[in-house]
Parts: structure tokens; sequence; C-alpha cells
């Protein structure tokens, strides 16, 4: 690759826990709120770094849960290609400006290196989004600060699911179409999900600490990649499914090394929102 | 093999629907608390899928197939468990593993 050929550059990369507390912000006890604080905290500080990054477009690699989409037709990945991304959840309305210009090129790119990914013109975004950019945008001063945003579904949530390399091989994919774009743009990559967690399962409450840090150690070390030969059962298991758009970013970023801006062990969820050094 | 986010089994299509409208609908939200009878009859769930809304019990809906996210909407955010003291929500703390 020529770099001085390459006009796309990614100028920030990071994920986080998406789930809808974080929006809701149940008053259940003291504690709660207090992890809560600091997972706002760190997404502001996302929010402030992408700004000073200066950065045009946000891709979020969000997965939905028959929220968004529904069962009339049901996609493994899905790139918005519209103008303008919009949602309703938890009294907050998510309305931002989209990039079509760039998703255009990321969705023909990906077809012909061969990812089939569905599109769409018009989405309504539920909390796999809205939940995180809430304080992402508040940080980044949103009223000051508009970054046009492209949500891509990766699913994680609805079985038969994309396998954990795929998801990650995606990602290697869109930094290839984005290297190779003649675009002027400025992009920041966000993952949404995880970590461990059982929602709605008779398991909810568990939380897989060991799993969490397994996954926050090698990405800390650079060794993401690593992390692509995970099983669909072993993310299961482990509550980990999310991972997956995790997978998607790491891929992304060539496995770039990753600081942990904050892990809370609440009582539901690993929540985690990492930085990787692009 | 341990899937837990499974394939959703199309028996449960309108038990699906009623748990995406209560998540997505306030109105809808609203008469499920007061009035469970008339919006299942409303989504049209058959008997079994009625038995399962009435049990509120996420274990039992787990059991029988039913989508986490269903569960979720439906006792999470229908019967208002979100808003519960944080004992009666971990549901792994209740049961015993050898029950499922």
């Amino acid at each position: 690759m020529n770099l001085e050929t390459t006009m796309v550059k990614i100028v920030g990369a990071f994920a986080t826990s998406h789930t809808p507390q974080i929006l809701v912000q149940p008053k259940i006890s003291e504690e709660f709120t207090r992890q809560l604080q600091e997972v706002h905290n760190a997404l502001m500080q996302v929010g402030r770094r992408i700004k000073e990054a200066n950065a045009d477009t946000i891709i979020v690699f969000g997965s939905d849960h028959m929220e968004t989409f529904w069962l009339n037709n049901y996609p493994q990945l899905l790139l918005f290609t519209g103008k303008e991304v919009g949602g309703k959840f938890a009294g907050y309305e998510l309305r931002l400006p989209a990039d079509p210009e760039l998703s255009k090129e990321l969705l023909y790119g990906l077809i012909d290196l061969g990812f089939d990914v569905s599109f769409a013109h018009e989405l309504e975004l539920d909390h796999p989004y809205i939940s995180p950019t809430y304080w992402v945008l508040k940080g980044a001063q949103h009223d000051s600060y508009r970054p046009r945003m492209i949500p891509f579904h990766i699913n994680s949530n609805v079985d038969p699911r994309i396998k954990p390399r795929r998801a990650f091989e995606l990602g290697k994919a869109i930094r290839q179409v984005l290297d190779g774009s003649k675009l002027q743009n400025r992009v920041a990559l966000l993952a949404t999900g995880g970590l461990s967690h059982f929602v709605g399962t008779p398991f909810y409450g568990k939380v897989d600490v060991e799993a969490d840090n397994f996954l926050i150690e090698k990405m800390k070390a650079g060794k993401g990649y690593e992390l692509a030969d995970l099983t669909t059962d072993w993310l299961d298991e482990h509550g980990e499914f999310e991972f997956r758009t995790w997978l998607t970013l790491i891929g992304a970023v060539n496995s770039a090394p990753a600081e942990i801006i904050t892990y809370q062990r609440a009582w539901h969820a690993g929540y985690c929102v990492a930085s990787f050094k692009v | 093999m341990v899937i837990l986010y499974g394939y959703p089994d199309p028996k449960y299509l309108n038990l699906y629907k009623l748990g995406r409208a209560i998540h997505l609908d306030p109105q809808v939200r609203e008469k499920f608390k007061l009035d469970r009878e008339a919006v299942m009859n409303e989504f049209k769930l058959s008997e079994e899928e009625k038995e399962l809304v009435r049990s509120a019990d996420p274990v039992k809906l787990f059991k029988a197939g039913v989508s986490p996210y269903t569960i979720f909407f439906i006792c999470w955010e229908g019967y208002g468990f979100m808003q519960k003291p944080i004992e009666e929500q971990m549901m792994y703390k209740r049961i015993k593993e050898t029950q499922l």
C-alpha cells in the first residue's frame, strides 16, 4: 500500500459496552450508580478524544436485538447508507447526519472483497447505538461538533450469527476499503457490546470476570488477532457473544494495542470502555 | 454445545411481536401493565404463550425456547424487573444450573 495515496485516515478507535442501563440509569444501588458514572465519564472521554482528533465520521459497529430489525428480514451484516441517522431510546432521540458517500464506497468495496453486506437508507436505531453514543456525543459537545455517523450491524445476538473469525476478517476488509479510498475523510471507529453478560437468560447476573480479563489482556498486548479463533460456543458460554463487534474493530485496526479507559464489574455485566492505539 | 442466544422458534412469532411492541411502544408497555389479558388477545397469543407470559418467570420462558431478548422485553420492561432490587434480578443466584 502506498500511504501517500491514502486519503481516508483512521484517527481513533474505541470499543464500549452498550447496555440499556447506561441510558436508563435505574436507581437500584449506590454502587451501580457509581459504576455507571464511571462508564459515563469514560464514554465522554471517548467523545472528547474523537473531537480532538477532528473526526468527520464515526463508523459504529453494533448488533441489533430484534429491535431495529425484525423477523421479516433479519440481516447478518447491514451497513447504513442513508443521509441521516436516527432513533429513540429511553426518552432520548438521536439525530445525526450520516455519510452516504463513504458508506456507498464501503458497501461496494466490501462486496468486491466477498462480504455480501445488506444496506439500508433508513433505520430506527435502538440502545446498541444510542446508549453509548448519547454519552460520547455529550463528551464531544454535540451542539458545537456534529460528526457524521455510519451504523454497521454485525449480528451477534440472534442465531445463527456471524462467526467470530468472519467478524475479524470483515474488519480487515473494511480497513482495506478505507485504505484504498480517495475520499478525504477522517474516520473514528466505535464498537459496541459486551463484555460478559447473560441478559434474558437464567444466568442473568453472572459476570465472567475471568473471560473479560482474558480478552482485555490479549487486546492490551496487541494480540487481538488471536481472539478471532474463539468459537460461537465459547462466546455464549462466557457471555461474550457481543465481542463480535469488537473483533471487527480489532481487524480494522490491525490488532493495535488497547488501553482500557475503564472496566467496571457491575452486578449484571462487565462494563468496559477501551481505546485502541491507531 | 452452549448456545444461549438461539434460533427464534417461529411458533412464538406472536410472542416476539408482543415483546418488541412492549420495548418500542410506550402505549403498549403501559397497557400491558394495566390489562395484560387484553394486550395478549390483541397480539393473538396462543394459550401456551399466554401461560408463559402470565408466569412472569424468565427461567420458564427460557426453558420453553423463547428468545432471551423477548424475555427481557416482557419481564424486565413489561413487568418492570429492571427497577427491582438487584438480588431479585439476578436469575442465576435463584436457580441451580441442574434445573435447566
